[in-house]
């Protein structure tokens, strides 16, 4: 592409179809329009000069020429909409052309283009062409009414020109339809006043056009019946049974699509066993999916994940296999699977998951290692059969002395001995023995706590302690406070040893710290000193409430909004739709007791979203997320702390919190733990 | 949906550019380039999202393909859509890089208009839209579309018909129907040779030349089906690609599921899992599926890695040929004679080797590869009876920074001609045309590596 070419030397070259002696005159003004259309991708704006020749090329007849002018004229309308205003004529003509295609083309392009004379004539074109002919300039008008929405959403109303969209919905050809559905789906997305309904008729009409359709407008009308609202459970089914085949296409956006009206159909069904065996057959589809390249495996991967959330019988245990990670994934595959994995894992297979697990946290990716030693202290907890496996597992990782290993393996262990109390004590001297130095503050918490709470059990505890103790001073908050109680712990067992160093903590945590928790701890350890030894063990050394490592991984607000989002981008990020777009309309799952009998043809505006009453034990009436929750992210380094922030919580992969505060206080804790948030 | 495509090459020059909304800025094209091309190793997600503007990207060749959306938009859609795209244009162009693209832009920005109506895809296929987009391209090669369309009539205007994938009025002098089975054997092998995770990902490409707007069935030894009758129409040649009764599985082929172009009625499928369609014309992806169960393994490898202090490893891999199921409860014959060739173990090495010394095998013909880090193990064909072995040495160099070894696992690439590792057959291929025609088809299996992995 010579970037020398310079307007005035193409002019020649357009003002050589007038020439009719030259034979080839066609040929040459398509050549030299095709350059012109090349240098359209520079930055410099060189070839505005030709507008007035372009202009004048189009009343020509030759279709290859008319439809470079146009690209030209689309291109360059903003930069001179002078010039582009004289072009409208010609398509406004061309909007009447005997040939179906040309007038889609004119009709198309009018729309496009946003100059206040184009919208005015769009405004007048587009209704004579719903009434068009031919199904192609139909089509073309209803997605037009999307395109000029956002210029004349006021003269769109006023006119009539959405009943007319809505009368496209029944129109004899099915492309046309599903393209009205996309178009009115388009635009009620974008304005908060009108919402699309579906009545039971309507959605029988669009489902049975699916297996006609081409994949993509399958899309649009399964997009669309998520807006239909079921009377009875029976008309819910028995639209969800039609819409399974569906799962069997090549195209993972009609397959997901399918999952998410199944999913959303299911809320309205009573029938048990109807609910279980449709979800039943979405899960193999989502298992060919995996062979589709990595983009659209991670999309149907994120989706397996709200799936299984919600019914976790969708896969069998031997399933779990198929989403062991091969060495070539990128990273956000393997983690997504590894997730999975996790949660699949059951009594029936953790003894194939089990080795894999530790393949993986052998791998040379950091992160990865680390997430994978964390399923296997999450694996220990959850499945109990598997406990005594994982933990000669995690101590075999542990003496691998790979510094991120064996801080993650330290964690773990401490939630294996927190779990199970008194099972592994036979492995707490060679745990000592390969962790002797730490960086991570949870990794030393981890030990310390240990420490603490086999106090008894360890011959050594002591000289462990101290070595522990010697930095006490700059520790972080957490390590501090778990240090204070490990040795009181340790002083009650052995008062002896301990003595000194209980007199030695307490005094640094009330006199040289200034945090108030620590300080309030101090004192309150010092006068318990003073106290009846008995109560003082009862308190201290009470038994700590049974951790199962069963939390839900998200709330059901969140799940909910999440499994009305499957496929969609939202999803990937395991985020309310509001929490990613804040600008995007909330859903809202009407309840079918309050439903509304407007049919898709009334389509004014009503504001739905505030007249829905609030069912507080209805578990598919779903609030939208309020906007005030969270912040809009609107700067890339807001948006990358929040990934950050994302990877800090995932350190509590599972919904076990390690034993921050004194046992003491551990009882009402507790109960914060079901309703912590936990983002992959 | 969509608000933008970009296409931009290695380096983040935009080649194309085509917006479907407005309200973008020209610097959201620059963004992506900043965040995405300038480090390529650091992608967390393959959509970028800063603020309300997403990029979804995916690579191809020296391109990157990037589609703009504002929106909640599906995902989904939105990745097939640009695959799809990819591979038109490469039929289309005959090639898709940033060299066609610069030779072909404004063919492209018609077809980039034809194909997507306000960010929402419509038709994609080419032959459907061959009647929209006027000009013409610069092909790069003999595959591209204008030479395999030399035999097509006047193609008629499809615009709105249902049937977006075939142009009616086709003719051909010699009906000819081509059935590809190829099945991918992905496999995940521990160092003992136990089999972590086998599984088959098989697809059935038809290329078809048939007259007028023919109705196919298809049937497969589907295990779920009763066996069903031979066929009885149209005669069915099998030439000398016929799958021998020992290759064949004994019960039918188990599938764990089937995705299906969208030409195949699916609600048939459901009801009474017959596979019937209206083939487009030409060569296209007919069905996916994936198999599980009695899969038949070629043969397996036992690597076994000497590491001598930190200067030396002694690499000891033997093949060992295997021809009955292994996976647990099959009930599949055993093979006599498989056809196993152009096998390729590439057994890896660390980055830091001076030299391999002492390649020896026992069959076969092994090389070091210094490129890849890796011994490359070929054969051309493998005898079905017979155990290979492989010794060498390799001496590494003491590096101060030593980063430990991936230990990247051993891959196997090999083809099995006239062998279908999970079983499937065709059992037959019936076509109803209203002129009755006869027509010649012809049934090919062939089984390849996919991720075959070996751990060490």
């Amino acid at each position: 592409m010579d970037r020398t070419i310079k307007a005035a030397d193409l002019r020649p070259g357009l003002a050589a179809l007038r020439d009719k002696r030259d034979k080839k005159h066609v040929k040459k003004c398509i050549i030299t329009l095709k350059r012109i259309i090349a240098c359209m991708t520079l930055p410099n704006n060189d070839m505005l000069q030709l507008f007035p020749d372009i202009i004048d090329l189009l009343d020509v007849s030759v279709p290859e020429i008319y439809k470079l002018c146009l690209l030209y004229i689309i291109n360059y309308a903003k930069n001179e909409p002078n010039r582009a205003i004289e072009a409208l004529p010609y398509l406004v003509d061309g909007t009447k052309h005997s040939s179906s295609i040309t007038r889609s083309l004119n009709l198309r392009t009018i729309s496009y283009i946003n100059l206040p004379e184009y919208t005015e004539k769009a405004l007048k074109v587009i209704p004579r062409a719903f009434a068009d002919s031919d199904p192609l300039v139909r089509k073309t008008a209803a997605l037009a009414v999307a395109k000029i929405w956002d210029r004349a959403s006021v003269e769109i109303t006023n006119s009539g020109m959405l009943d007319g969209l809505n009368a496209l919905l029944d129109d004899s050809n099915i492309t046309v339809v599903a393209t009205a559905l996309c178009s009115l789906i388009d635009i009620t997305e974008r304005t908060d006043g009108l919402q699309l309904n579906l009545d039971y008729d309507n959605a029988k009409i669009a489902v049975k056009t699916l297996p006609e359709c081409n994949e993509w407008y399958q899309t649009y009308v399964l997009q669309a019946l998520t807006f239909y609202v079921p009377q009875s459970s029976k008309d819910a089914s028995s639209i969800a049974s039609i819409i399974v085949p569906r799962l069997q296409h090549s195209n993972t956006g009609v397959v997901l699509g399918a999952v998410r009206v199944i999913l959303y159909l299911t809320r309205y069904i009573t029938d048990e066993s109807t609910v279980h065996s449709l979800m039943k057959r979405c899960g193999s589809p989502l298992l060919s999916l995996l062979s589709k390249p990595p983009e659209l495996q991670y999309v149907a991967l994120c989706a397996t994940v709200i799936l299984i959330e919600q019914h976790p019988y969708v896969f069998n245990s031997e399933d779990v296999k198929l989403f062991f990670c091969k060495f070539n994934d990128p990273p956000y595959v393997k983690t997504t699977k590894l997730d999975i994995m996790y949660t699949l894992t059951d009594e029936d297979n953790y003894q194939s998951v089990l080795p894999e697990l530790k393949e993986y946290a052998t791998e040379i990716d950091h992160e990865f290692a680390r997430r994978a030693v964390r399923a296997i202290g999450s694996v220990a907890i959850r499945v109990e059969p598997a406990a005594d496996r994982c933990c000669t597992l995690l101590m075999e990782l542990v003496s691998t002395k790979v510094e991120y290993i064996v801080q993650e393996g330290a964690i773990a262990i401490q939630n294996i001995f927190r779990r199970y109390p008194s099972r592994y004590e036979s492995t707490l001297s060679q745990l000592f023995q390969d962790t002797d130095s730490l960086d991570d503050p949870r990794a030393k918490m981890s030990l310390i706590w240990i420490i603490g709470q086999y106090a008894d059990r360890l011959d050594n505890g002591c000289d462990l302690l101290e070595d522990f103790l010697f930095s006490f001073l700059d520790e972080s908050l957490e390590v501090q406070l778990a240090l204070l109680t490990a040795t009181m712990k340790m002083f009650l067992f052995r008062p002896a040893k301990a003595k000194d160093l209980i007199i030695k903590v307490i005094k640094w945590a009330t006199e040289d710290c200034d945090h108030p928790d620590l300080r309030e701890r101090g004192y309150m350890y010092k006068r318990m000193l003073t106290g009846n030894v008995e109560t003082v063990k009862k308190i201290v050394l009470g038994p700590l409430p049974v951790i199962t490592g069963t939390t839900q991984k998200f709330s059901s607000q969140t799940l909910d909004d999440l499994s009305l989002n499957i496929g969609m981008l939202s999803s990937l990020y395991l985020k309310t739709a509001q929490e990613v777009f804040a600008k995007s309309k909330p859903r809202k799952v009407a309840d079918p007791n309050n439903h509304n009998t407007d049919s898709l043809h009334n389509l004014t505006s009503r504001l739905r979203h505030d007249s829905l009453p609030s069912h507080s034990d209805d578990s598919f009436t779903g609030h939208g997320s309020d906007s005030s929750r969270t912040p809009h992210i609107s700067t890339p380094e807001e948006r990358s702390n929040v990934l950050e922030l994302r990877d800090v919580l995932n350190d509590d992969l599972l919904g076990l919190k390690s034993p921050q505060r004194s046992d003491l206080l551990d009882d009402d804790d507790d109960n914060d733990r079901e309703t912590n948030q936990h983002l992959l | 949906m969509i608000a933008a495509l970009f296409f931009y090459n290695k380096k983040g020059e935009l080649v194309l550019a085509r917006t479907y909304r407005d309200g973008l800025r020209r610097s959201i094209a620059e963004v992506f380039r900043i965040r995405v091309i300038s480090n390529p190793s650091a992608v967390p997600s393959p959509v970028l999202t800063i603020g309300s503007t997403s990029y979804y990207h995916i690579t191809h060749e020296d391109l990157y393909v990037v589609a703009v959306g504002r929106t909640n938009a599906a995902a989904a859609t939105i990745f097939e859509f640009l695959y799809c795209l990819v591979s038109q244009i490469s039929t289309l162009l005959g090639s898709f890089n940033s060299a066609s693209v610069k030779d072909n832009v404004p063919v492209l920005y018609e077809f980039l208009e034809e194909v997507a109506d306000f960010g929402y895809p419509q038709i994609t296929e080419f032959a459907a839209l061959s009647d929209h987009v006027v000009l013409d391209f610069v092909s790069a090669g003999p595959d591209s579309y204008q030479s395999q369309s030399s035999t097509k009539s006047e193609p008629v205007k499809p615009t709105a018909a249902s049937v977006s994938w075939r142009t009616p009025g086709l003719k051909y002098k010699r009906n000819e129907v081509f059935v590809d089975v190829i099945e991918e054997l992905n496999c995940i092998f521990n160092a003992y040779g136990d089999i972590l995770s086998a599984s088959v990902a098989g697809k059935i490409i038809m290329k078809s030349s048939l007259s007028g707007t023919p109705e196919c069935k298809f049937g497969l030894n589907d295990a779920s089906l009763e066996p069903s009758p031979s066929p009885k129409s149209t005669s069915f040649f099998l030439e000398a690609n016929t799958p021998t009764k020992d290759i064949i599985g004994e019960d039918g082929v188990t599938f764990q599921n089937c995705q299906f172009h969208q030409c195949v009625r699916l609600g048939r499928f459901d009801s009474d899992r017959t596979i019937s369609f209206i083939p487009p014309d030409g060569e296209f992806e007919l069905m996916t599926y994936r198999a599980i169960d009695n899969i038949r393994i070629p043969f397996k490898v036992f690597p076994s890695l000497n590491f001598v202090g930190t200067h030396k490893i002694d690499y000891n891999v033997s093949l060992k040929s295997y021809h009955s199921s292994l996976t647990p409860g099959s009930s599949a014959a055993p093979i006599s004679k498989l056809h196993v060739q152009d096998v390729v173990i590439t057994i890896p090495t660390p980055s830091n080797v001076s030299s391999v010394q002492g390649i020896s095998t026992t069959g076969g013909k092994a090389k070091y590869d210094p490129s890849r880090n890796a011994i490359i193990w070929k054969f051309s064909r493998l005898n079905s009876t017979s155990d290979y072995s492989l010794t060498a040495s390799a001496e590494l160099i003491s590096m101060v920074n030593r980063k430990p070894w991936a230990k990247p696992p051993i891959q196997a690439d090999f083809t099995i001609s006239m062998f279908a590792s999970s079983g499937l057959a065709v059992k037959y291929l019936k076509i109803f045309e209203p002129s009755n025609y006869s027509t010649v088809k012809w049934v090919k299996y062939v089984t390849k590596a996919g991720s075959y992995e070996i751990r060490i």
